[in-house]
């Protein structure tokens, strides 16, 4: 798995299989939910996204139904997808932690800059 | 459920933008999803599907492909041997079928009876109409009727069902009922399978009836019955194993061997490399009861059948598989889940 970071899709798709073992519709449905609504996975870009990751071990067939006789293949998160996500998890909180001490900074700085004179 | 609509063959004539091998591992599961997102009553894939499927389908051409992890071992098999097993049956029955007719037609005093071609057809529309349901999605009903032949020549084998041809019979439907429940079906064996493959299965089946034409023929020879009229060379030869049952017990060996020969050729050159070995493992079980009680009625009394020929080894290749399949699923699901083997 490369260091790059994770595009927002994968990232919510290994968020929603950090729930458990999910379907493709049912990771369909759990991103929109996450992300509230914001982000709407079409079938193309989901399997596109889990068969890469497949690919790269982070995330792995859980079981096979038949369902009113259509296919349906629950995903699981891997030990080494898991891994990736929270390495994933660590950098964001790490910018985000850099980005509001700045944030702290700025409006401190325009409160003392802005004030009576 | 009901045939494949309008939207679906829409879906998935886009899904030609994908690379074969993924389709042939997500298809299903992607149309099931597509069509799970759709509106009530919607007949055309919207334009945000229709163009993320194509950007889908060219990012996933433009990757390296890499499957290894999702490697549907035994279930690709299982799924070509739900529909194979009744075709390659359907065959044999049809020419066994056709060979008597044509016989017992030419025969002015025999003529062809209206209750055994109600029996044979009613047997062939029995084996064809499971996969045929199945691939119009009919999958209960198809179920319910991939049993009927199993549970009949249970009940009919009084005793023992392994024993015999009918034995033979039962384990090949049994195989077909069992292989359409643990796998997706002849839905997904139609998309592995290519035209050369079938080509192969249907040879298959034709071939598979060559041993008993073989026996019938004989039988025939004293007095040949219809237009049939051997080269001198042909009727000795056909003349002396006649005289000798032992030697037309080999002669029915030998056909079949030579059968599973070419079978084993064909399957592996037209399948992917594991399904087709696999499936010749499958097909191995029925086959061998089969042969053996052919071969010992061709024999007739002289080389009485064995049970301890029988039974031994059938169950042992019916173990030998149901071992494969069991460890074949368990390193799958080993690799997938921590992507180092099982041990």
């Amino acid at each position: 798995m490369s260091k790059q970071a994770l595009q927002e899709p994968t990232f919510l798709i290994l968020t929603s299989l950090a729930a458990g073992p999910q379907h493709g519709y049912g990771i369909m449905t759990d991103v929109a939910r996450i992300s509230d609504g914001r982000v709407k996975l079409r079938a193309g870009t989901l399997y596109a996204a889990l068969d890469r990751l497949s690919g790269e071990g982070a995330v792995g067939l859980d079981r096979e139904e038949i369902v009113d006789g259509r296919l349906r293949r629950y995903y699981r998160l891997t030990p080494a997808g898991t891994q990736v996500l929270a390495g994933e998890v660590a950098r964001m909180r790490a910018n985000a932690a850099v980005a509001s001490r700045r944030l702290q900074k700025l409006a401190a700085g325009t409160a003392f800059a802005g004030g009576p004179a | 459920m009901n045939g494949e609509g309008p939207l679906e063959r829409r879906y998935r004539r886009l899904l030609a933008w994908y690379p074969a091998e993924h389709r042939r591992v997500h298809a299903e599961e992607m149309v099931g999803v597509l069509l799970a997102s759709a509106r009530n009553g919607q007949r055309r894939p919207s334009l945000a599907d229709t163009l993320d499927l194509i950007k889908g389908g060219i990012q996933t051409r433009l990757r390296p492909a890499r499957y290894d992890g999702l490697d549907d071992g035994w279930r690709d098999t299982l799924a070509i041997a739900s529909i194979a097993t009744p075709a390659m049956i359907a065959m044999l029955y049809a020419v066994i079928f056709a060979w008597t007719a044509y016989h017992r037609v030419s025969d002015p005093a025999a003529g062809l009876p209206v209750a055994m071609t109600a029996v044979l057809v009613g047997w062939l529309l029995l084996i064809v109409l499971p996969p045929v349901l199945a691939l119009r999605r009919f999958r209960r009903a198809a179920m319910l009727l991939y049993f009927v032949p199993v549970l009949f020549l249970a009940y009919a084998g009084a005793g023992p069902v392994v024993s015999g041809e009918q034995g033979g019979f039962f384990l090949a439907f049994l195989i077909s009922a069992v292989a359409f429940v643990l796998s997706p079906g002849p839905r997904r064996a139609v998309q592995i399978v290519s035209a050369r493959a079938w080509v192969v299965v249907c040879a298959i089946g034709l071939s598979l009836s060559v041993p008993e034409i073989i026996l019938r023929w004989l039988a025939h020879l004293p007095a040949p019955i219809g237009p049939y009229r051997p080269s001198p060379l042909v009727a000795v030869l056909a003349w002396h194993l006649r005289l000798d049952p032992q030697h037309s017990a080999w002669v029915v060996v030998l056909t079949t061997a030579l059968v599973a020969a070419g079978a084993a050729l064909g399957l592996s050159r037209t399948l992917p490399s594991p399904v087709g070995k696999r499936l010749l493992v499958l097909l191995a079980v029925p086959a061998y009861p089969s042969v053996m009680s052919l071969a010992a009625s061709g024999a007739g009394p002289g080389w009485l059948l064995s049970a301890a020929v029988v039974y031994p080894p059938t169950v042992l290749l019916a173990c030998l598989a149901i071992a494969l399949v069991w460890q074949s699923r368990r390193r799958e699901h080993a690799q997938r889940n921590t992507g180092q083997p099982a041990d």
